[in-house]
């Protein structure tokens, strides 16, 4: 969920030097992991692991004509864990132990059931027992509600165009972002201009983004704030958003904003050691600008309830959430200062960066970032730097709101003139209210480090950590939130960087020249590289997409929802079934030739599933079911579900068997080892165990797996065919959640025809056998859908895939590009499947 | 714009008159005003995610772990 109105900045910052300014050819591989430490929950330990987001991110610059170049980028981030939802004070127990699971930590609770008082004077939570009994005294200590956020993903790509001149340069730009909740569309034009020899650029830029927000509503929240007054308009009323109800029977929140933002920034050489950058930003935001996931709790004291008071000095008050409401318009500026000096005694870069922000919703923030660039020979760089934030509340920031005011209160209705229960009066509260955290008054602090060392052959590896402690006392001048909000956070990442122009600026490097043409293999077939000669390295990103949509099948034959529901789902009868499901995979590829004869690969992997399901019972049905399962589901087929993270990591050894002129053949042994993960569960939803979240989107085989496979390669002028039988055996009967997916075997065949140009096309045909899953999940597991069945997986396939190929020449000799369609002729199922859609491939390789 | 490279140049002696060929330190990779570009995007985007201020004029676009 987007958070900041930055983002049109960001797009606009695409048009500073040092970002649009690569010369060469490049591209860019990083992940990185994001980790916070939980929150201080006062005696509970919350039920919800602290968040993780795991981010993928491949970048790539490329000149396509004289000074014309083009960045392309590609973002994906995904997450899950803990997050505050509301404040409240301890006595009200807003993180308390589930009712049917009083064993198992915290589960948010936003509205109070019992009874809570405050003291008269100065409206203090006073202690009680926890069963309306005062025991003496005020408790103010405060504590974050805390809730689990689902997993979700968000998906950005942006593409930036950049044409330089003698003295200036132009680019635009754009992009899009997708969440299932969140759609952020953007564009910008920037310029530079070099004026005094180029001591001096200037540089301006301007951005516009459009953004969509449906969110849907945490069902386990949605009754309390739904139901704070009889109705959303009372709590919640905005000209930018309005709350619409889903065929699920939950909420969804629909918002729209608009942010405008423009830069302008001068850099000056100052000495020939010395340089300076001054930047200024302005953002304009309008339109729905809140969290739809924080809340605000109230504390109602109803004069007409004053009688449930035990003392005097006590007043009886009701507890319920609403949603935040911040302002719909938000104006921030900035004033960016950037310092670097070199240090001729050590040969290092001092970099001195400081950061003032303002808005009209009363933030102030300062942050000064020092680094220090230590070249440490003429490889590796080592650059620690450190960090301090610290910003005032915005003004309308408050951990919770009390109100003299009933919740629902009688009064006579002006139309009939009859006594009517009305909601409380919004109109009593503050117009703007938010306790989200990140808009109280806190400090961060923290420093880190990155490792960089440039590998012959134009590659660059980097190593980041940075560590941060964010706090209400490292609050510039006092007065900060309390503790209860701080928590510390760590960021790791890793990247590669290859200069792509390398390889074909060897002009004498002979397989530069030579290519891979004549071994092109259709880009879904994997292990049919076999790198030339000793001491040769290849990199390459696979991403593949499957979709499986439509009518279910058992075997080979349609069945229709009827045939489902009684046979689908094994034992128990089917209640729901999935509309479509995709899976993404992001494959690194690294390989190395220690020898002639053997090549070694590293291959980590990234997953993404995201599916939606459909109910198969009538209103009737529903309303029958037992309360548990009722609320699963609506939890499955109320809206999109995804799953995403680090899949299993493979390593191999190839070794060649055969190569004559016109022909080759070789071996591939190897493991897969189970990195992924295969413990994800469904959040807690209407506060129960929902369980695993189906095999399918479970991200690894969860077993160590051998996948050996054999090699054929012919040419023959400008044709060329192959063959391949492969096989995935897992070597553990069960994996940490109690199952193990099925063997798979694959025989493949394939011809091909390349052009003097480095094009070339395939087409090929593929057998593909994999088993049902073996055993089945250990723990709960609700039996809804098909999916939830261990026999529904596996199955005998037909495949027929056409795809094309492209090896550069020329500056990019080296780099390689291949696409291949793959679809399903026909499938036999195991057991009772959702039609399979086909795959597609897409492969980068680069051979240095 | 020109009156501020004025005073700055005016307050910092030497700042009109460094020729090219004395500006190689500059242009080493340790003086780049961003040293990391990835990474320097994916750590504005944690700050922004945590902050309410935008913490700097580089970031990868929206979105976040913040739920």
């Amino acid at each position: 969920m987007e958070s900041k109105a930055l983002r049109a900045l960001t797009a606009a910052a695409l048009a500073l030097p040092g970002l649009a300014n690569a010369q060469d050819d490049a591209a860019v591989l990083q992940f990185g992991r994001y980790q916070e430490t939980s929150r201080d929950l006062f005696g509970l330990s919350s039920k919800f692991a602290p968040l993780r987001s795991d981010s993928l991110q491949a970048s790539a610059w490329s000149t396509f004509a004289d000074r014309l170049n083009a960045t392309f980028n590609f973002h994906q981030d995904t997450w899950s864990g803990a997050t505050p939802i509301a404040t409240a004070p301890r006595e009200w127990r807003g993180n308390r132990s589930r009712a049917l699971d009083s064993v198992s930590g915290a589960s948010p609770y936003v509205a109070v059931t019992s009874p809570l008082y405050l003291d008269k004077a100065r409206h203090k939570p006073l202690r009680t027992d926890g069963f309306g009994n005062l025991t003496g005294g005020t408790d103010t200590q405060l504590v974050h509600t805390i809730a689990g956020a689902s997993r979700e993903t968000r998906k950005q790509a942006d593409v930036n165009v950049r044409r330089g001149y003698d003295d200036s340069a132009y680019n635009i730009n754009g992009g899009v972002s997708s969440e299932p909740d969140y759609l952020s569309r953007f564009a910008g034009v920037g310029g530079q201009w070099d004026f005094n020899q180029k001591l001096t650029t200037l540089n301006a830029g301007l951005a516009y983004t459009w953004s969509d927000i449906k969110a849907t509503l945490d069902h386990d929240a949605t009754p309390y704030i739904y139901n704070a007054c009889g109705t959303a308009r009372c709590n919640f009323s905005s000209s930018s958003s309005h709350i619409a109800d889903t065929d699920g029977g939950g909420k969804v929140m629909n918002g729209t904003r608009r942010d405008w933002s423009a830069t302008a920034g001068i850099t000056q050489v100052l000495s020939p050691n010395s340089q300076l950058q001054a930047n200024l930003g302005y953002t304009d935001s309008r339109g729905y600008l809140s969290n739809p996931y924080k809340l605000v709790e109230v504390a109602f004291i109803d004069p007409a309830q004053q009688f449930l008071s035990p003392s005097p000095d006590a007043l009886f008050v009701n507890v319920g959430a609403i949603f935040e409401t911040r302002p719909d318009f938000r104006k921030q500026w900035l004033v960016n200062l950037r310092y670097a000096q070199y240090v001729d005694a050590t040969d290092a870069g001092l970099h001195v960066n400081y950061t003032y922000f303002s808005d009209d919703w009363g933030i102030r923030a300062h942050t000064l970032e020092l680094e220090w660039a230590q070249p440490l020979s003429d490889s590796w760089m080592f650059t620690p730097m450190a960090r301090y934030y610290t910003q005032t509340a915005a003004n309308f920031y408050t951990p919770y709101l009390v109100t003299d005011q009933g919740q629902y209160n009688t009064r006579t209705d002006p139309v009939t003139g009859q006594p009517t229960t009305m909601p409380f009066d919004l109109s009593k509260l503050p117009p703007y209210y938010s306790s989200d955290y990140r808009l109280s008054a806190f400090g961060t602090l923290g420093g880190g480090f990155t490792l960089t060392r440039q590998f012959a052959k134009g590659v660059t590896a980097s190593l980041g950590y940075t560590y941060f402690r964010h706090a209400g006392n490292l609050k510039w001048n006092g007065g900060g939130e309390g503790a209860y909000a701080d928590f510390d956070w760590w960021l790791l990442n890793a990247s590669l960087t290859f200069d792509l122009s390398y390889a074909g600026t060897l002009l004498t490097s002979a397989h530069a020249v030579h290519g891979h043409a004549d071994h092109a293999v259709p880009a879904g077939v994997m292990f049919a590289h076999m790198l030339p000669k000793a001491g040769d390295w290849m990199a390459g990103l696979r991403a593949s997409a499957m979709r499986q949509a439509g009518p279910f099948r058992h075997g080979a034959q349609t069945v229709d929802d009827a045939q489902l529901r009684v046979s689908g789902c094994g034992s128990t009868p089917c209640l729901a079934a999935p509309s479509w499901m995709n899976m993404s995979m992001y494959m690194l590829e690294l390989m190395y030739a220690p020898a002639d004869w053997l090549t070694l690969m590293v291959m980590p992997t990234y997953m993404n599933m995201d599916m939606q399901s459909r109910g198969l019972l009538t209103s009737t049905e529903q309303a029958a079911l037992p309360p548990d399962v009722q609320a699963m589901y609506t939890h499955h087929t109320g809206h999109q579900h995804t799953s995403g993270g680090i899949g299993d990591t493979g390593l191999y050894a190839t070794f060649r068997l055969l190569d004559t002129p016109g022909t080759r053949a070789h071996v591939t042994l190897g493991v897969t080892a189970p990195t992924g993960n295969v413990g994800l569960r469904y959040r807690d939803t209407h506060q129960i165990d929902a369980g695993y979240q189906h095999y399918g989107m479970q991200i690894g085989s969860g077993t160590w797996d051998t996948n050996p496979s054999i090699t054929y390669l012919r040419t023959a002028g400008p044709w060329f065919w192959g063959a391949q039988a492969s096989t995935v055996i897992r070597m553990q009967s069960a994996n940490a959640s109690g199952y193990a997916l099925g063997d798979v075997a694959q025989g493949t065949a394939w011809v091909g025809w390349s052009s003097e140009t480095g094009l070339s096309a395939t087409l090929r045909a593929a057998y593909t056998w994999q088993g049902a899953i073996r055993g089945a999940f250990d723990g709960t597991i609700y039996t809804l859908s098909p999916l939830d069945e261990p026999s529904n997986y596996g199955g005998r396939f037909w495949d027929v895939g056409v795809g094309l190929n492209y090896a550069f020449q020329g500056t990019l000799a080296g780099n390689q590009l291949g696409i291949e369609w793959l679809q399903p002729v026909h499938d036999d199922f195991n057991g009772y499947q959702l039609t399979r859609r086909g795959t597609l491939t897409a492969v980068w390789n680069y051979a240095f | 714009m020109k009156a501020f490279v004025v005073i700055l140049c005016a307050t910092l002696a030497g700042c009109a008159s460094v020729p090219p060929w004395d500006r190689g330190n500059l242009a080493k990779p340790q003086m780049a005003f961003d040293l990391n570009p990835s990474e320097s995007a994916l750590r504005a985007h944690a700050y922004s995610s945590r902050e309410a201020a935008a913490s700097g004029m580089v970031g990868a676009g929206g979105g976040c772990g913040c739920y």
